[in-house]
């Protein structure tokens, strides 16, 4: 995969975050520590569904927000 | 149709100070369910309760200290877990819902039976110090599924026994979805209506709120709206 290892910035939930390797979305979330099954991912103002997370490559000044489900009350 | 009526699923962290809030707001009839008594370990943040009301069934128990607060206020209570069996009847009965359960798969089902009934809902969930909170207006904005799609595996959630919640945030957002509430039942559009509100009170303290679109192939009114208007899109000349 060293064609998706590159480095760049991109916005992530509203902050400055440099990708710095694996540009895939999952890579992303693997490196936040954060489970497929419990987030929304939302590229550009447009919720990627589950099953194109795979498939997804960020580029830099991607918009990137993640939402991890909370279901305590 | 005059909107005047909320029901609250689920009086703990999050339904007892959306509660409140609705009484002091002016609401005039409440229905609040919930299964489960009042326990000592409630009393910290559900102040609603007190030790008097310990061994009582939560909902019956809060509607009588709503009714001393405000006389001539309608709650109804409804001591039973929402499940499908009951679901559609509540909510019919309702002009507005308040997800303030602490069970994902209950949020889950309180978004698929509004939907269903066309009811607006204020989804909500806190872990720790932080929650969020977003509208559903059924047909017109993203819904819990458009986000989430599914109820994760309970393995993956940590749940509120084990996590804990901080009571200011269930009450920020407890009082967000009160707010949302009440802003329908004045005739106006809640502020969260297509967006998610999130909350951290931990290190950071931020508050941000974030727009969400439908999303294509949930199969919600409003993704098909979506769907159905990008279809019309005219294409653009190769």
């Amino acid at each position: 995969m060293s064609e998706l290892a590159s480095c760049f910035t991109i916005q992530l939930n509203g902050e400055e975050y440099t990708i710095d390797g694996d540009a895939h979305l999952p890579a992303l979330l693997e490196r936040l520590q954060m489970r497929r099954g419990r987030v929304a991912v939302e590229i550009n103002q447009a919720i990627v569904p589950r099953v194109q997370y795979g498939g997804v490559t960020l580029k830099p000044g991607d918009k990137v927000e993640i939402i991890n489900f909370v279901g305590g009350g | 149709m005059a909107r005047q009526s909320i029901l609250i699923v689920g009086m703990g962290g999050l339904g007892v100070p959306a509660a409140a809030a609705l009484v002091r707001g002016g609401a005039e009839r409440l229905g609040l369910v919930d299964p489960d008594p009042v326990e000592l370990s409630n009393l910290a943040r559900q102040v609603i309760y007190g030790a008097a009301s310990l061994g009582r069934l939560k909902a019956a128990a809060a509607a009588q200290r709503l009714r001393e607060a405000r006389p001539g206020l309608s709650v109804e209570a409804y001591p039973v877990a929402l499940d499908r069996t009951n679901a559609a009847d509540l909510i019919a009965r309702y002009d507005f819902v308040i997800d303030a359960t602490d069970d994902p798969a209950a949020k889950f089902l309180i978004n698929d039976s509004c939907l269903e009934a066309g009811r607006p809902f204020v989804y909500a969930g806190v872990l720790g110090l932080s929650g969020q909170a977003m509208t559903v207006l059924p047909g017109r904005t993203a819904c819990l599924r458009c986000l989430f799609e599914e109820a994760p595996d309970p393995a993956e959630i940590a749940s509120c026994r084990e996590a804990g919640i901080i009571g200011p945030a269930a009450a920020v957002i407890g009082e967000i979805e009160a707010a949302e509430a009440l802003r329908w039942l004045s005739g106006g559009v809640p502020e969260l209506a297509g967006k998610i509100l999130t909350y951290d009170g931990s290190a950071s303290g931020r508050m941000r709120v974030l727009a969400v679109s439908a999303r294509a192939g949930c199969g919600c009114g409003a993704a098909r709206r979506v769907e159905a208007a990008a279809a019309f899109t005219p294409a653009r000349n190769q």
